[in-house]
């Protein structure tokens, strides 16, 4: 292979000025636990249900691909408030492990019940505290870290 | 290439070395492994292995319901999530007979072009790592970042959006969306040029592309290789512009060929390609149409899982790789009876293995690295 | 030799061990600081103010880690390798002179044993490439080793001219001789053949070869973890800084400040790091801009091109400092 005689190093200087642009430039990232860049508005997160409107249709654990979302049962009593006529209410449970975040329960809830909050980090070290009943769905992220807390003492 | 010895020459079989490239290797991208086998630093065979990535999508669909299969089949390709998610709904469309309304053309394509931008701003990243331009890497990621912020905001998600629907998309375009959108294409029409001054003028990026790894049209069409590979080749073929579909049949464009078929080509129509999106996405946001963003019927969502369409039939669209295939039966019920995906990757596979013997190893990283092969595509 | 004078040599000696070892270590912070600003990241920012202790916490981390040694390993070759490639790139600091008296070895032949110290680095990455009986170990190895043959030659014969020109092999003396010119303006071709060899010889990007990342993993250092890995990358970066300071030795004057601007003997020093700072700011700089060459793109640009190159310029500076010109 011939090498092109061209004046090899300006190529390379030009290759080097680019960089050197970007050197004195600011830095993109951030340091993510203080600073967090901002969420959008469909931003989806960790799933959020509301058990006042819940209808218990099925129709997210039909929709779910991975069965992460399952329909579990409450006995209807005088605390749970629900639009739910049946006397064996039916509220979703999510696998939030095996949840992909698809979106698809939220898009199909003819109630708009079930909706994504923007909670994202859900890091546990145990299995099992992975799945959400209806009832730890109801409830934010922070409020659930602040019962655990409280629970340990 | 006089450094290489001329055909002919055979190493004595003791002398050679084995070498098992991957699957967890910094250049195989993904899990590709080769076995290789060395003469010194001349590759004399390679055999590729793939399949460790296999998660049994074409199965999936026949497990699970027609609108399960948007979300697991843009995990095909988890670099250009978008196309595949295009493909599989434009294939169910056809057969359901459904036509989506204008606006929701236009958003799709948008999506498609934007991702396609990424996708090859992903590539550019990566393959500039392989020939050891670590800044390239960051730079690639850095402008990708903006659109992957822009994806979040319109579908919820960075990657697997899960956006398209049968008969149109999931939402309108959000509040000044499309004035951000078109800043981001400012930014990254002045982008894409620094992306060359760093990489095309540099000398020893030159020195490591050009010639390497070169192509023959002849063999491009006859391996069946697609997109921007075989552009690069010399083979003028464009799915966009020769079946258009969505809303690119009103779009001006050019399609970039070049016939070296090395590759600095393939690099070259790549970056091309970046700016030729960064155009049609700027067309597209002037005279997107005002209207409604699915088809009459299909605005509950409900209406999807009870989809039965029948009849068979092959769709394809033009991902950032190539020609991706969606062949889909359906026999009346509401899960489909077969999806068999066609994915450019796993044609591009097969010819890199051809081209990789007698190159030397650092030539195999670049002609590898510039295949842009994503391993999620060619396991499925 | 007296036991006080054994003593001294001692002390110099575990001075400059823990020197070389230090600079090395703040280098790697340096560079990765540098790295991330050349991305627009952040880089390390966790220990200490603005992360400067990184490089501390990175070489508690290394000593630390389990030592692995692979199975079917050459074991002597293996634990020998990285003390191969550390101790002579440590010892050929001692003939530098860093400041005005401030040397450890003043001998005539100063840069001779620097270069005959520093030949000896590549024999500890041959021993762990071939010791580590691993396919991407042995390929790293041997490239060492070609590219080892290639660069010498001009990097000797380029040396060779500022012998010439000093009139002495002496480091101390060579940068005496510059108290008028540097040698960089008369020797601007042996400038530029001496930095492209000693690049190669550091082996850091764009002939980072032996090791290239994306091709070989890690060269000849793959099968290395924890304390004997900490070695080949503390050889590394203290060879930044090595060649650095043989460059600013050599040919931009060492502790000689521009225009006569000198400071007193004490304080020479800070002249003599501030010119190596700059050189390897530039070796960073280099090494975050341009990709990788090829092996055969590198022995052809040393024996074709750097070596006729060299050897031009040896005969130019002999036949001008015959004349008297210079």
């Amino acid at each position: 292979m011939m090498m092109r005689v061209h004046w090899p190093l300006l190529g390379v200087l030009r290759g080097m000025g680019v960089t050197l642009r970007n050197f004195f430039r600011r830095a993109v990232t951030v340091r993510y636990p203080e600073e967090r860049s901002a969420l959008p508005e469909r931003f989806r997160g960790r799933l959020w249900l509301n058990l006042k409107t819940c209808l218990g249709c099925t129709l997210c654990s039909q929709v779910c691909p991975n069965g992460a979302l399952q329909m579990v049962r409450r006995e209807k009593t005088e605390q749970i408030e629900t639009a739910q006529k049946r006397d064996h209410l039916l509220f979703p449970q999510v696998d939030i492990a095996m949840c992909t975040y698809c979106g698809w329960c939220s898009d199909i809830c003819p109630a708009g019940a079930i909706r994504h909050s923007p909670a994202f980090e859900l890091a546990r070290c145990d299995r099992e505290h992975f799945i959400y009943t209806p009832e730890m769905l109801a409830q934010s992220e922070e409020e659930l870290t602040a019962q655990a807390r409280g629970g340990e003492g | 290439m006089s450094y290489l010895p001329t055909n002919g020459e055979r190493a004595d079989e003791g002398q050679l070395i084995a070498l098992n490239m991957g699957p967890q290797h910094p250049s195989t991208h993904g899990v590709l492994r080769l076995k290789l086998l060395l003469d010194g630093e001349i590759v004399r065979q390679v055999e590729p292995v793939i399949g460790q990535l296999h998660r049994g999508f074409e199965k999936l669909a026949e497990l699970g319901r027609y609108p399960q299969f948007i979300m697991i089949c843009n995990r095909a390709d988890y670099v250009s999530t978008f196309a595949y998610e295009a493909a599989y709904v434009r294939a169910v469309e056809e057969l359901l007979g459904l036509e989506p309304p204008p606006r929701a053309q236009f958003i799709r394509t948008i999506c498609l072009e934007l991702d396609r931008i990424q996708s090859h701003l992903l590539w550019l990243g990566t393959f500039g790592l392989d020939l050891g331009a670590l800044n390239a890497f960051w730079y690639g990621f850095r402008e990708r970042e903006l659109l992957l912020g822009l994806f979040q905001e319109l579908t919820g998600a960075r990657l697997h959006h899960n956006y398209f629907r049968f008969g149109g998309v999931k939402l309108d375009l959000p509040q000044g969306f499309t004035e951000r959108v078109q800043s981001a294409c400012n930014e990254l029409e002045r982008k894409v040029d620094e992306y060359e001054e760093f990489l095309a003028t540099s000398d020893t990026f030159l020195m490591r592309t050009k010639g390497v790894g070169v192509l023959t049209k002849g063999m491009a069409v006859d391996w069946g290789v697609t997109g921007p590979n075989a552009r690069a080749s010399g083979l003028d073929f464009d799915l966009r512009r020769d079946e258009p579909y969505f809303a690119y049949p009103g779009l001006s464009f050019a399609v970039p060929v070049r016939t070296e078929g090395d590759c600095y080509a393939r690099f070259a129509v790549r970056l091309e390609e970046i700016r030729q999106s960064v155009r049609m996405v700027r067309q597209l946001l002037r005279e997107l149409p005002e209207g409604p963003i699915i088809a009459q019927g299909w605005e509950k969502r409900a209406a999807h899982l009870l989809a039965k369409p029948e009849g068979e039939h092959y769709t394809r669209i033009e991902g950032p790789r190539g020609e991706i295939g969606i062949y889909l039966v359906g026999d009346g019920t509401p899960s489909p009876y077969r999806v068999k995906l066609r994915s450019p990757c796993f044609q591009h596979l097969a010819v890199m293995a051809e081209l990789f013997r007698g190159q030397l190893l650092a030539d195999l990283v670049a002609i590898n690295g510039s295949f842009d092969l994503v391993m999620g595509c060619v396991d499925r | 030799m007296s036991w006080t004078s054994g003593l001294i040599y001692a002390v110099g000696a575990l001075g400059l061990l823990l020197f070389v070892a230090g600079s090395g270590g703040v280098l790697t912070y340096v560079f990765r600081k540098l790295f991330a600003d050349f991305g627009q990241r952040l880089g390390p920012n966790r220990v200490g103010p603005f992360g400067v202790l990184q490089f501390l916490a990175d070489g508690v981390k290394l000593v630390a880690k389990e030592d692995v040694i692979p199975a079917r390993a050459e074991r002597w070759g293996f634990r020998l390798a990285p003390y191969l490639t550390f101790v002579p790139a440590v010892l050929a600091f001692s003939p530098l002179p860093f400041g005005e008296g401030l040397i450890l070895t003043d001998v005539r032949v100063g840069l001779l044993l620097i270069f005959a110290l520093a030949a000896l680095t590549p024999l500890g990455e041959l021993v762990a490439g071939w010791a580590s009986n691993n396919s991407y170990s042995l390929i790293g190895a041997l490239r060492a080793g070609a590219m080892d043959v290639a660069y010498e030659v001009p990097l000797l014969l380029s040396a060779l001219a500022v012998m010439i020109l000093a009139g002495s092999s002496s480091t101390r003396e060579i940068v005496e001789a510059q108290r008028g010119l540097w040698f960089f303006l008369p020797q601007l071709l042996g400038l530029f053949v001496f930095l492209l060899t000693l690049i190669g010889k550091v082996g850091v990007l764009p002939f980072d070869l032996p090791e290239a990342e994306s091709e070989l993993v890690a060269g000849y250092v793959t099968e290395y973890s924890g304390m004997r890995f900490a070695f080949f990358f503390l050889t590394m970066f203290a060879n930044v800084f090595f060649i650095a300071a043989l460059a600013v030795t050599l040919y931009f004057g060492g502790w000689l400040g521009p225009f006569g601007l000198d400071l007193p003997p004490a304080l020479s020093f800070i002249w003599f790091f501030l010119k190596a700072g700059l050189l390897i700011f530039l070796v960073f700089w280099a090494w975050n801009s341009l990709p990788r060459v090829r092996i055969d793109q590198f022995l052809n640009l040393n024996w074709k091109l750097l070596f006729p190159l060299s050897l031009a310029n040896l005969g130019l500076t002999a036949i001008l400092v015959a004349t008297g010109v210079l």
